[in-house]
């Protein structure tokens, strides 16, 4: 039992081009460790996995030196061969990730050695699965959380001594992400298995890993043990990441959000691969490489300025851990929109129980709730994608009839008062229209055809893009570029009230502040309410004045933020603070 | 399960009756509606006298309006008399009823073909998705079915009936047994399957090329299940979703295309009885050879969707009605 179980020296993975998407990654993993590989998208960390398991895409190419044991997986078909029995992964998506036509049952018992309805059973038992029924159940019958275990479940089945985990709590509730994180720990530990945590999540890897590597372009940037990296981050990126992630325990006046978007590996070889967004980079880091070739014991980070600027990284976090903001209570005077008695049911299922709820003129009221709890229903019955079974909304003490049928006139101020933005932007854009056409067509639908372009720059100017975005078409922009466009559409109409449904929940860490700080920003320069509809208690935190907590399609709580979620009343909002991902571990840290 | 199947299949079958109606008024009134009279057609183009003639009008209600000759064929099509052929003499039941057990070999032979040839290329195309076998697959199914049957049939006569002297040129082995039946219309399901085989190699193709990149796929693959149960459980069985879909269309389609076929094998089934009908204003056989059509093209459709549902678990009887 001597030695690593994996160790990675020098792995790339180029295209057939010969563009670079992975560069020279290097670490070990012992046996009961964890170790949590950090980055956001573009990162290569899904790719760096993929390529130890033998399961790139067509036309992605691995070099490099990858032993398990013994054993060279880079060689044809080695992979093949240890899959499933000594190395395993499991993906991020519990709803794609199991054969839809197969029971639980029948994918279990793909793994194991001796499948019958007793070890199902068991295995199943063993990922908190006690009730053997779930065994003859179709993926589609199971609940997200359900599907993550029977994955886990299924990836264990022969019983692997590595397991790679790619995201595995992303999709999920923040109470069950707690619980899979938990588990998956848990089951390392007791199984000694060597656990790889791939994460976007820099607080997730802190409470769950022994040690962390951080990934950025292609490359690795910083490296070391939780403790000492949480204590002391020592590559900028690190801290931006860090400093990114809104905190949920208190609120500050604005976000730390890197500038830019994360750049193809490709595009930053033979420099610093951050320097572009970095606050420090000096002529040294845009000339010369720096990552880090492998992984040792100690914290390490691939940074060139690291001992001069360590001090100056230093005082940044603190002056972040002690910015603090008050949230404002605005809900004073008469509301802006009103709700009452709204009462919604899909076929059979109560959706919606009669709900009531106000949104002032200029606050923010955040509308917090698992999947299935109806928050996404309230959002889209107030602009009428949906209707409502009963129940009353009004603006500006008006009552409008019901969005999906009032009159055409009512509708149109309506419509002007409120708008929407989603979560996937790419998905509200259309693909084949330019942003000048996009915008156009709201400008004409609104009676104010934009000849010279004079409304269209100045909603782009509003989000921070320049006027050469018009001629783009939304696959040429990046995520948060596109969830800007879709701000700016939402403005054009100059609404009082944005709906924003999970609006950041789809971006990077460090996209997603910048984000949050353009609608604070809009929110101060246009007095613009909103009704922040999201499952992510840390956003709610930032963003809104007041919360309201939803649970099976009733609102259980209301209240100021502070007092919600400090001192929340209710045993269900008590349960959704304190499963905010590692935060028990976190403060006991004293960390950002 | 079971009960939920019988009441699926009693309310799709009850929910036919109003569309056969439809069909059969539709029919009736393009048949009137074409240039050339019936009563004509009946004394073969002799000349007759007026009053024979009257006598033969009145004699087969052709001097009443249309409204009341379709309802007095609708009162007897309900005692499951759909008159006599005018033509033959014969009952348009015993002559439909004759001839279509022909057809529904042929076209049942040929979506054999079609399946049994069609999903395991398909799969081969996209297993080896760009080479040398994948692109000829797609080369020959897209010739195929760019050849009217006919056409084909005539070559598939020519080499392999005629040159090679494997299968037999003529007659539909309507008194051998099964295999004699087999063998007399292997060309002629072949010439039928071509015309629509490249729909399912595509299809198959494309469904298969899709499951590759699902998760659940590459995660099967990282758990080490065996390629075999892969291709098998995976790839094919999700694959199966779309085929299923195409087959209904495929297989109404190889009855029509049947018609074609039959005319250039010269054999003795429903196509060449509703051409000849066509051909003579056989009012009678026409209404009765499109309602079995129809009621065909409906019964497929059934089976089509309860085959969907054996297929996969997410899709219950009563949602796929609508």
């Amino acid at each position: 039992m001597n030695g690593p179980l994996l160790s990675v020296e020098t792995l790339s993975v180029r295209t057939a081009s010969g563009a670079t998407l992975l560069r020279d990654l290097g670490f070990s993993l012992s046996r009961g460790e964890t170790i949590g590989i950090v980055g956001e998208s573009g990162s290569g960390k899904s790719i760096a996995m993929r390529a130890i398991m033998g399961l790139l895409p067509a036309g992605l190419e691995a070099t490099g030196d990858v032993r398990l044991g013994e054993t060279d997986l880079l060689r044809p078909g080695a992979a093949a061969a240890h899959r499933g029995k000594r190395i395993t992964m499991m993906f991020q998506d519990p709803f794609t990730m199991l054969n839809p036509l197969q029971t639980a049952g029948d994918t279990l018992a793909e793994g194991l050695h001796r499948p019958g309805a007793d070890e199902i059973a068991r295995r199943l038992a063993e990922v908190g699965i006690d009730d053997p029924a779930v065994a003859r159940r179709y993926p589609f019958e199971l609940s997200g959380g359900l599907r993550q275990r029977v994955g886990l479940a299924a990836a264990l089945a022969n019983d692997p001594e590595i397991l790679i985990a790619d995201e595995p709590s992303t999709a999920l509730d923040v109470t069950t992400q707690a619980e899979i994180v938990d588990l998956l720990a848990r089951t390392g530990r007791e199984r000694g298995m060597g656990l790889v945590l791939i994460t976007h999540d820099l607080r997730l890897a802190f409470s769950a890993c022994d040690r962390v590597l951080v990934l950025y372009a292609g490359a690795l940037l910083e490296a070391g043990g939780t403790d000492e990296i949480a204590a002391q981050p020592r590559h900028p990126y690190t801290l931006g990441l860090l400093l990114s992630e809104p905190p949920a325990d208190r609120r500050v006046k604005e976000l730390h959000a890197i500038p830019g978007v994360v750049p193809p590996a490709e595009s930053v070889l033979g420099r610093c691969p951050f320097a572009e967004r970095c606050d420090w980079a000096s002529t040294v880091c845009r000339a010369s490489d720096a990552v880090l070739g492998s992984e040792g014991d100690a914290h390490r980070s691939a940074c060139l300025r690291q001992d001069e600027i360590g001090p100056e990284m230093a005082e940044r976090r603190a002056r972040r851990r002690a910015a603090a903001d008050a949230a404002v209570d605005r809900a004073t005077g008469a509301p802006l929109v009103r709700i009452v008695g709204l009462t919604k049911s899909f076929g059979a299922g109560r959706v919606l129980e009669g709900i009531n709820l106000e949104v002032y003129p200029g606050e923010c009221l955040g509308l917090v709730g698992e999947s299935g709890s109806g928050k996404s229903t309230i959002a889209r019955c107030l602009v009428g994608l949906e209707r409502a079974d009963a129940g009353e909304i009004t603006l500006d003490g008006a009552a409008v009839a019901d969005p999906a049928t009032g009159s055409a006139a009512a509708l149109v101020d309506f419509r002007r008062a409120v708008q929407f933005v989603f979560q996937d932007p790419y998905a509200t854009l259309n693909p084949r229209h330019s942003i000048r056409k996009c915008f156009d067509e709201i400008l004409r639908a609104d009676g104010r055809p934009d000849r010279d372009d004079t409304e269209k720059t100045a909603l782009l100017e509003q989000v921070g893009l320049t006027p050469a975005y018009l001629d783009r078409r939304p696959a040429q922009l990046s995520g948060g570029e596109r969830q800007r466009i879709a701000i700016a559409r939402a403005l054009a109409l100059g609404p009082r009230l944005l709906i924003c449904d999970e609006a950041v929940s789809a971006l990077d860490v460090s996209v997603q502040a910048q984000i949050l700080n353009l609608l604070k920003r809009l929110a101060r320069d246009r007095g613009l309410a909103y009704l922040f509809v999201t499952h992510d208690l840390a956003v709610v935190r930032q963003m809104a004045d007041r919360v309201a907590v939803l649970e099976r399609g009733r609102i259980i709580e209301t209240g100021p933020v502070d007092r919600v979620m400090d001192a929340p009343a209710e045993p269900y909002t008590k349960t959704l603070v304190s499963a905010l991902p590692g935060r028990s571990r976190l403060q006991s840290r004293g960390d950002a | 399960m079971n009960r939920a199947l019988i009441r699926y299949v009693a309310l799709r079958l009850f929910t036919a009756i109003p569309l056969l109606l439809v069909i059969s008024v539709f029919v009736f009134v393009l048949v009137h509606l074409a240039p050339g009279d019936a009563a004509s057609a009946l004394t073969g183009g002799r000349a007759i006298s007026q009053e024979a003639m009257d006598a033969l009008r009145a004699k087969y209600h052709l001097d009443e309006p249309m409204v009341v000759q379709y309802l007095r064929w609708l009162g007897d099509a309900l005692t499951g008399d759909f008159g006599t052929s005018v033509q033959t003499r014969q009952p348009v039941v015993t002559a439909v009823l004759d001839r279509a057990p022909l057809s529904l070999w042929l076209t049942f032979y040929a979506a054999m073909i079609v399946l049994c040839a069609g999903v395991p290329l398909g799969l081969a195309a996209a297993l080896r998705q760009g080479s040398r076998l994948d692109r000829s697959v797609v080369t020959l199914s897209v010739f195929g079915v760019s050849t009217p049957a006919f056409v084909s049939g005539l070559f598939l006569l020519y080499y392999l009936g005629f040159v090679a002297g494997l299968f037999p040129v003529f007659g539909a082995g309507r008194d051998g047994g099964f295999w004699t039946r087999a063998w007399h219309l292997t060309l002629p399901a072949l010439a039928l399957a071509l015309s629509v085989l490249a729909i399912v190699v595509k299809i198959t193709r494309a469904a298969v090329i899709e499951e590759m990149e699902k998760d659940y796929v590459a995660f099967a693959r990282a758990r080490g299940v065996p390629e075999r149960r892969i291709m098998l459980s995976y790839l094919l069985r999700n694959a199966m979703v779309p085929v299923v879909t195409a087959a209904s269309v495929i297989v109404v389609a190889t009855m029509a295309g049947a018609i074609y076929v039959e005319i250039t094998f010269a054999l003795p089934g429903l196509g060449s009885l509703l051409v000849d009908a066509v051909r003579q204003r056989d009012i009678p056989v026409i209404q009765g050879a499109t309602l079995f059509f129809s009621v065909f093209v409906i019964l497929v459709n059934v089976a089509t969707d309860i085959l969907y549902v054996l297929i996969d678990p997410r899709i219950q009887f009563g949602k796929a009605a609508r």
